[in-house]
C-alpha cells in the first residue's frame, strides 16, 4: 500500500481512498485478507513441502490411523522366496513396525502410501526403469509388503496391533549407496467425500512429512551363503530355509503372488537381517526366526 | 423476453429454494434413527433369523497361529468363528463381517491363510463360512461380531436400513490363555456347504 | 342446525378438499420412497423384465440383449447381441442322487435339503452364446432355487457345468444341432415342491415355464 500514496487517481487511487475511509478494525481485516489474497498464488496454503520433520531409526512417528517405526533399510538379492524381477537386480526392503493406533480397522496397502520408494536407493519400477530421485511421493512404485512374523500378506490392521512388516522395492543391481533418505508421505481423513458419496476414509496426501537418511544394509556377497559370516544380511538364511518351488516375484505389484510364494522363508530372512546384520537386536532375530520354523 | 429467458424471480427464488432444500436435507438425522441397521441379537449356538437369511455361528475358537492357505501368525490373537448362512428365499452374497469389543472398537476380518471375509449363502442348504479377526487380546472381553450381507464399508454404507446379527462370542482372558498353551495352528476351511445337520445347524421344515 | 345442513350441501369434494389437496404430496412423497426401483430402467440389478410366461409342456420364447466384450467371438466385441432361444420343460422330478463330478464340493445331499433333476430342450441358432446361463426352481412363496450370485460367477457346488450346454461341452455356443436336450440338477429344502422354472442369462431378462 505504500506506493500507492503517490499514485494517480485511478483503481489505485480508490482502493487508497476507501482503505483511508476504514477504521481501524476494517483497516486490519481488508490488510489481512489482501495478504491471503496476495499470497495464495505463491504456495502459501500448500503443505509444507521442503521442511519435512527429521526421521531417525527407531523414532515412533504418527502418520494417518498408525504409529510408524522405520526400523533399518537393507538391500539384499533375495529375501527369502521373493527374488527380484529382472535377476540382475536387488531388493531394497525396508523394515518397519506399525501399529493401528485408531478405534477402527486401517488397510495395510496404506503402508505403500505411507512409504514412498527411498531416495538415492537405486529403486527400479517393475520394467526396470530406474525412478528419478525427485519423484513425487505418488509417482514412486509401491512395495510388496510381508508380515515378517508368517511372511503373508497383509490385508487389515485392527486397532491396537503392532506388526512388523517388510516393504519390498527392486533395486538397480549395481546401486550400493550407504545411506538412503526415507520419507514418510501423510494421509488425510475424509470425513465425508464428495456428497457424501465416498465417506470417512484416509486419502493420501503423498506429501513428505518426515525425512531422515538411513543406513543401508549392503547385501551379502552373491549366493555364498555357506560363508556363514555373523553379518550376513537377510536372504542367506532365509534361501538355507526354503529355496524350493520359489515364486519369482517381487516388484511393484501387490497383488498375491508374491505373497503366495514367499513362504515361511520370507520371515527368516528379515528377522537373520535384523538380529546378524546390525548385531544389536538378537531379540528380534530370534522371533523371527522362531516364528518361521514354526511355520515351517 | 422474460417468457424466453430464466426471470429474475427464478433467477432469485432458485438458488434460495435449493439452498433451503439442501439445509433441510442436512437437518435429517442420519447418524442414528435412520440409516442404523436393524441389528438381531444372538448367542453362539443359536439360529438368527435376519429377513433375508439364517445365521448360526456355531463355534468361536482362539488361536496364535492358524493354517490354510500358508499359514498366518497373528499380530495379536486371532478369533476364528464359524458361522453358517442359510439365505431365505434367493442367492445372496454376504460380505459383512466385523467383531466389536467391550470399548466399541470395530475390528475387520482378515482374508490371511485362507480365512474368508465374504461368501455366497443360497436358500437349499448352509453355507458354512470361518472368518478370523486379529485382535488385540483385550478386545476379547465382551467381543461381539457383527455379521450381515452387506459389506462394512469403512462408514457403514452396505448396511444402512438392513439387518445384522450380533453375536456375542462369549469370550474373556481364559480364551487368551488357552490359547496360548495350544501351540497346533488351527487349521482353516475354505467356505463349503453344509452336508450333515450337526449342533447349531439349520434345520428345516 | 344450518350449519350441518350447509356441510351437506357442500358435498363430498367441497367436505375432502383438505385430503384432495393432501392427495398429491402423498402420491409424490410414495413416488419418492420407491424411485430407487427406478435404477432399473437403466441399470438393472436384478430378475425384472420376464419376457414369457408358459404353462406346462409348452415352449416359451427367450429374447434378450445383451453387450458382448468379443470373448468367445471377436468379431462382436462392444456390440449389442440379441439372444433368442427357445425353452420347453421335458421333466422335472426329484432325485435321490447327485451328478458325479470331480469338480463337486459336496457328494451328497445336504441334511434337510433335496434334489431336483430338470430335464428342457432348447433350440436355439447354431452359435449363438450360452454364456451365464441359469435354470432355476422357483416355489410358489417365491423362493428362487438356484439363482446364480449377483457378485460374481460362483461354482455349482455339484460341479456341473453351464446348464444350457450338452455335457461335455467345453464351451458355451449352441450346438450345430440346433435343438439339444439338457439335464440340470438342483438342490431346493426338503418339502418344497417348486411350481415354476425360470430360465435365464443374467439380468434383467428371464422367462418362466410352469412344472409339467
Amino acid at each position: 500500500m505504500k506506493h500507492a500514496r503517490n499514485a494517480a487517481p485511478g483503481l489505485l487511487g480508490v482502493a487508497q481512498n476507501l482503505f483511508a475511509s476504514l477504521g481501524t478494525t476494517g483497516k486490519v481485516i481488508s490488510g489481512t485478507l489482501a495478504a491471503v489474497v496476495a499470497a495464495t498464488p505463491f504456495g502459501a496454503w500448500n503443505a509444507v513441502a521442503d521442511d519435512a520433520i527429521p526421521l531417525a531409526a527407531d523414532a515412533t512417528v504418527e502418520v494417518g490411523p498408525y504409529e510408524v517405526v522405520i526400523e533399518k533399510v537393507v538391500s539384499t538379492k533375495t529375501l527369502g522366496d521373493v527374488q527380484p524381477l529382472d535377476p540382475a537386480d536387488k531388493l531394497l526392503v525396508v523394515v518397519a513396525e506399525v501399529t493401528n493406533t485408531s478405534d477402527v480397522p486401517a488397510h495395510a496397502h496404506q503402508l505403500a502410501d505411507i512409504v514412498p520408494a527411498p531416495v538415492g536407493a537405486g529403486v527400479v519400477d517393475t520394467e526396470s526403469r530406474p525412478v528419478p530421485d525427485d519423484a513425487e511421493p505418488g509417482d514412486r512404485p509401491l512395495p510388496n509388503r510381508y508380515n515378517i512374523a508368517d511372511a503373508g500378506e497383509l490385508d487389515v490392521i485392527n486397532p491396537g496391533v503392532t506388526y512388523r512388516v517388510a516393504l519390498v522395492w527392486n533395486q538397480d543391481g549395481d546401486a550400493a549407496p550407504e545411506t538412503v533418505r526415507v520419507d514418510l508421505a501423510g494421509l488425510h481423513w475424509i470425513e465425508e467425500g464428495f456428497a457424501g458419496l465416498d465417506d470417512e476414509y484416509w486419502l493420501p496426501t503423498d506429501e513428505v512429512t518426515h525425512s531422515g537418511m538411513f543406513d543401508v544394509e549392503p547385501p551379502k556377497s552373491q549366493a555364498g551363503n555357506g560363508s556363514g559370516s555373523g553379518g550376513d544380511g537377510g536372504g542367506a538364511d532365509a534361501g538355507e530355509g526354503d529355496t524350493g518351488g520359489a515364486e519369482a516375484s517381487g516388484g511393484t505389484d501387490t497383488g498375491g503372488g508374491a505373497d503366495d510364494g514367499a513362504g515361511t522363508g520370507t520371515g527368516a530372512g528379515a528377522g537373520d537381517g535384523a538380529g546378524a546384520g546390525t548385531g544389536d537386536d538378537a531379540g528380534a532375530g530370534g522371533t523371527a526366526s522362531g516364528s518361521a520354523e514354526s511355520g515351517a | 423476453m422474460s417468457r424466453r429467458g430464466f426471470s429474475w424471480r427464478t433467477m432469485l427464488f432458485a438458488p434460495i429454494a435449493i439452498g433451503a432444500a439442501t439445509w433441510f436435507v442436512t437437518q435429517v438425522p442420519q447418524d442414528t434413527s435412520v440409516d442404523r441397521p436393524f441389528e438381531i441379537e444372538g448367542a453362539v449356538g443359536e439360529t438368527v433369523r435376519l429377513d433375508y437369511a439364517d445365521l448360526a455361528v456355531t463355534d468361536v475358537r482362539v488361536a496364535q497361529r492358524i493354517d490354510g492357505e500358508g499359514g498366518a501368525q497373528a499380530g495379536g490373537v486371532f478369533v476364528v468363528v464359524d458361522a453358517v448362512w442359510e439365505a431365505a428365499d434367493r442367492t445372496l452374497s454376504i460380505g459383512g463381517a466385523e467383531l466389536v469389543d467391550a470399548q466399541e472398537r470395530t475390528h475387520a476380518a482378515t482374508s490371511r491363510s485362507g480365512c474368508a471375509t465374504a461368501t455366497t449363502a443360497v436358500p437349499a442348504y448352509g453355507q458354512r463360512i470361518t472368518y478370523c479377526f486379529d485382535v488385540v487380546p483385550d478386545a476379547l472381553d465382551g467381543a461381539q461380531v457383527r455379521l450381515g450381507r452387506g459389506g462394512d464399508g469403512e462408514d457403514g454404507a452396505f448396511q444402512r436400513r438392513d439387518a445384522v446379527a450380533v453375536v456375542d462370542l462369549g469370550l474373556d482372558r481364559a480364551s487368551l490363555e488357552e490359547a496360548s498353551a495350544d501351540e497346533t495352528p488351527l487349521w482353516i476351511d475354505a467356505p463349503a456347504p453344509v452336508v450333515e445337520a450337526g449342533p447349531g445347524g439349520e434345520e428345516n421344515a | 342446525m344450518t350449519a350441518v345442513v350447509d356441510v351437506r350441501e357442500r358435498g363430498w369434494w367441497r367436505r375432502n378438499a383438505i385430503w384432495l389437496a393432501v392427495l398429491p404430496l402423498m402420491v409424490a412423497a410414495a413416488a419418492a420412497a420407491w424411485s430407487f426401483r427406478l435404477m432399473n430402467l437403466w441399470w438393472p440389478t436384478e430378475l425384472v423384465e420376464r419376457v414369457d410366461s408358459v404353462g406346462a409342456g409348452e415352449t416359451a420364447h427367450f429374447v434378450g440383449d445383451y453387450y458382448d466384450l468379443g470373448l468367445t467371438d471377436p468379431a462382436l466385441a462392444n456390440t449389442w447381441v440379441t439372444r433368442e432361444v427357445d425353452v420347453r420343460v421335458l421333466d422335472v422330478r426329484e432325485v435321490d442322487g447327485l451328478p458325479q463330478s470331480v469338480l463337486a464340493e459336496i457328494d451328497r445331499i445336504p441334511d434337510g435339503a433335496a434334489a431336483w433333476r430338470v430335464e428342457l430342450e432348447l433350440t436355439a441358432e447354431p452359435g449363438t452364446d450360452l454364456g451365464l446361463c441359469q435354470v432355476m426352481l422357483v416355489t410358489s412363496d417365491g423362493t428362487r432355487y438356484g439363482e446364480a450370485s449377483k457378485a460374481g460367477t460362483r461354482p455349482d457346488p455339484l460341479g456341473q457345468g453351464n446348464p444350457c450346454m450338452p455335457p461335455d461341452s467345453m464351451d458355451s455356443i449352441a450346438p450345430e444341432a440346433g435343438t439339444w436336450q439338457v439335464s440340470t440338477v438342483l438342490l431346493t429344502r426338503a418339502g418344497d415342491t417348486p411350481d415354476e422354472i425360470w430360465f435365464s442369462f443374467g439380468n434383467p431378462h428371464y422367462v418362466t415355464l410352469d412344472v409339467p
